[in-house]
């Protein structure tokens, strides 16, 4: 399995050089039918890895430094609405594709963990 | 450890196979220093199935001074250390480790069932190829129970399937072998499946190196089905639904022994409450649990209540015992009542432990959706219970298996569902189970559509799906999943039957991978009688000509709801048949699972 190599042999100390070796691992699964979906979640993830860099950077700018990198992408914006970040949330969400369903889901859990029981009556 | 008496009612002498590992196995500690006393370390893994063949007071009749398991370091003032170790890489450099750090001792490395190159390369990397003296021992099938045999190898499924690894293949076609040696040559050898027909094939070949010859052992099994569990890969992802099956799907069996947390065992005025788990053997030793294993569950809760109260009738005989020689025989009798008192005991605790989770509403939802997608309902489009799993997040073992179960059930998935399936997924669940997704893929468990297996009409032809299972008196095999008959079972009773029913050949068809029947063409003896080296201990209970001897081989694995289904045959059958059940490994569908599941190596911390 190709990604393992690239994820496993990389030597990659930043994000573009690992994003460098996945594409590698990407060619060689290309041209398969079989194989399109790998392909698409690989370039998805790369998308999401730099969405969520850009996260980290906005909240080292703000003081209060938060790790996303790594995250699924439903985890990422759970913690966003834990945060209380909704505006964040939102475009995170539309960004990395989330189905307005599952963010319905995150939203009523991350109510239920801040205890916003307001929150959650006016959804 | 164990003790034997659970294996003499049995179909075959499975003692004799037990003995002729014994003998082995004093063959192996005797070559390692002769009569001086050692240190046997075993790798833990191999605690279980050796546990199977020797207690320790037979180690120690053979100079087992010390029992250690295999730990980074070893502490023994013994000269002489005999290890007993599968052959892998880690185990071997942990040894090379304890050889550095006392070169002055004398070691003895035995593998089991063989060395690898790959270990002997890193014996010699190590530098301590000169320390060693190496051997082998061939333990393969282990006696479980009087009819079930297993080679314990937790992962063959995915060792064949996903990394192509045959290992496991040829084992199986040895332990085949030595079945032969040991009970003589069996005439018929059938079976389905690609890797099933490889074995067969092994099986003819090493026949023809062994040299033996067809009368020189009396035939005790008359034929063999190999089954690949490649070719019923539904049966061990459903939920066990027999007693024995949710004991290991909810608690773990383990090598017949089940380890009970100290909260489920029973404790009186006399005795003090465990603090740790204790191991509980389950096999037909204990006849309490003889009589309750393969029932549905919801049967074995009246039954244990029936027991309790014959039990407590028994105990009040006491009362009308009058004369002393009724008081005696009373007396002899009190053991016997003893050990069925606890053995009822310990069970009513594991039946309402297993009561708990299976009233259980998650339970009972998934055991409705799991039904429906094996009667064909709603297969097609993406599952709505499925999603809903996957939101709450449910663990994603959980998942995965109803998406496999969907999967088979309707032939492979649509690709549009299956790829709405992989995205949420990884979606929530994280890239680094892309790898997963890739591995399910490849061993078939996911697919998209495909022409080839057509379950819908395997279901049919084999009548699958019952809808009216009668769990208190059951008259099909169906009882031990509710209502669903494993398929790999029904094949069992289409080789059975000769000629193989047309139904049963038109299944046979549309599943994938080749079926055979052939006889074992093994020279006829020339006259010269060969003397088997073997002595058995015991004659076997068989009378020649009356019951037909079939051994079921599994490859791949088998589910104790599996066996309960043969084990129902047999009794079907009224006593014309007899099942011996042999197999690489014991499966749930979460053990069947596991060894699939492959998390990509993913940094805890980003990058900076």
């Amino acid at each position: 399995f190709q990604v393992r190599q690239a994820k496993q042999d990389t030597k990659a100390v930043t994000l573009e050089e690992e994003h460098n070796d996945l594409r590698v691992a990407m060619k060689t699964l290309s041209g398969n039918r079989i194989t399109t979906f790998y392909e698409k979640t690989i370039e998805e993830h790369i998308t999401l890895q730099r969405l969520q860099r850009k996260l980290e950077r906005a909240s080292e700018a703000e003081g209060r430094p938060a790790q996303f990198l790594n995250l699924s992408a439903v985890d990422t914006v759970y913690s966003l609405l834990v945060a209380g970040k909704a505006k964040q949330a939102a475009d995170f969400k539309a960004n990395s594709k989330l189905s307005d369903k599952k963010f319905w889901w995150l939203k009523v859990r991350a109510y239920a963990q801040t205890q916003d029981w307001e929150g959650l009556e006016r959804f | 450890m164990t003790t034997a008496s659970h294996l003499l009612q049995s179909p075959i002498n499975v003692l004799a196979l037990r003995e002729f590992m014994r003998q082995k196995l004093i063959q192996t500690l005797e070559s390692s220093g002769g009569p001086m006393p050692k240190a046997l370390v075993l790798d833990e893994s191999l605690v279980g199935p050796l546990g199977t063949v020797a207690e320790y007071s037979f180690l120690k009749e053979h100079g087992v001074e010390k029992l250690y398991q295999l730990e980074a370091t070893l502490e023994t003032e013994l000269r002489h250390v005999v290890y007993m170790i599968r052959p892998s890489v880690t185990i071997v450099k942990k040894i090379a480790d304890h050889i550095r750090d006392d070169p002055s001792k004398r070691y003895f490395l035995t593998f089991i069932p063989r060395m690898t190159i790959i270990c002997e390369q890193t014996l010699i990397a190590e530098g301590v190829m000169g320390n060693v003296n190496i051997q082998e021992f061939p333990m393969d099938l282990v006696p479980l129970d009087s009819d079930l045999l297993s080679m314990e190898l937790p992962n063959a499924f995915a060792d064949v399937a996903l990394h192509g690894d045959s290992t496991p293949l040829y084992y199986a076609a040895r332990s085949l072998v030595k079945l032969q040696v040991v009970y003589g040559v069996i005439p018929r050898i059938s079976g389905k499946g690609k890797n099933a027909k490889l074995v067969a094939d092994m099986v003819s070949r090493m026949m023809v190196e062994e040299d033996l010859r067809e009368d020189d052992i009396p035939k005790e099994i008359d034929n063999v089905i190999i089954l690949d569990r490649d070719v019923d890969k539904i049966t061990p992802l459903c939920t066990q639904l027999t007693y024995e099956g949710l004991i290991d799907e909810i608690l773990n069996i383990d090598y017949g022994f089940l380890s009970l947390p100290p909260a489920l065992m029973p404790v009186d005025r006399n005795t003090v409450a465990p603090t740790r788990n204790t191991k509980i053997p389950l096999n037909s030793g204990d006849f309490v649990y003889e009589e309750i294993r393969d029932l549905n569950f919801t049967q074995v809760g009246p039954l244990l209540n029936k027991r309790a109260k014959k039990i407590s009738e028994r105990y009040e005989e006491r009362h009308g015992a009058k004369s002393v020689k009724e008081i005696k025989t009373f007396i002899t009798q009190l053991p016997g009542l003893q050990a069925e008192h606890q053995s009822l005991r310990i069970h009513t605790n594991i039946a309402e432990h297993i009561m708990e989770k299976t009233s259980n509403n998650k339970f009972l939802h998934s055991l409705e959706q799991e039904q429906m997608f094996i009667s064909g309902v709603d297969t097609s489009i993406a599952s709505a219970f499925i999603e809903d799993c996957i939101n709450r997040l449910h663990p994603l073992s959980k998942v995965l298996r109803m998406m496999c179960l969907q999967s088979l059930a309707n032939g492979g998935l649509k690709p549009k569902v299956l790829d709405q399936y992989r995205r949420d997924i990884i979606q929530t669940y994280g890239f680094e189970h892309l790898e997963t997704m890739y591995n399910l893929e490849k061993v078939g468990l996911l697919s998209v559509t495909t022409e080839g297996f057509r379950y819908s009409n395997v279901r049919n032809l084999l009548k699958l799906v019952v809808d009216e299972v009668d769990e208190v008196n059951p008259e099909d095999i169906a009882y031990v999943y509710s209502g669903y008959a494993p398929l790999s079972v029904r094949l069992v009773q289409a080789f059975s039957q000769s000629p193989t029913p047309r139904n049963g050949e038109s299944a046979l068809k549309d599943i994938t991978g080749p079926t055979f029947d052939y006889s074992n063409t093994v020279q006829p003896s020339n006259g010269q009688y060969r003397q088997s080296s073997i002595t058995v201990g015991g004659q076997s209970i068989r009378e020649q000509g009356k019951k037909k001897i079939t051994l079921v081989y599994f490859l791949g694995g088998v589910t104790y709801a599996e066996v309960a289904a043969i084990r129902f045959l047999a009794k079907q059958s009224e006593g014309q048949q007899e099942y011996i059940i042999a197999t690489t490994n014991m499966v749930k569908a979460e053990s069947f699972l596991s060894p699939l599941f492959d998390s990509l190596p993913i940094p805890k911390k980003g990058f900076r």
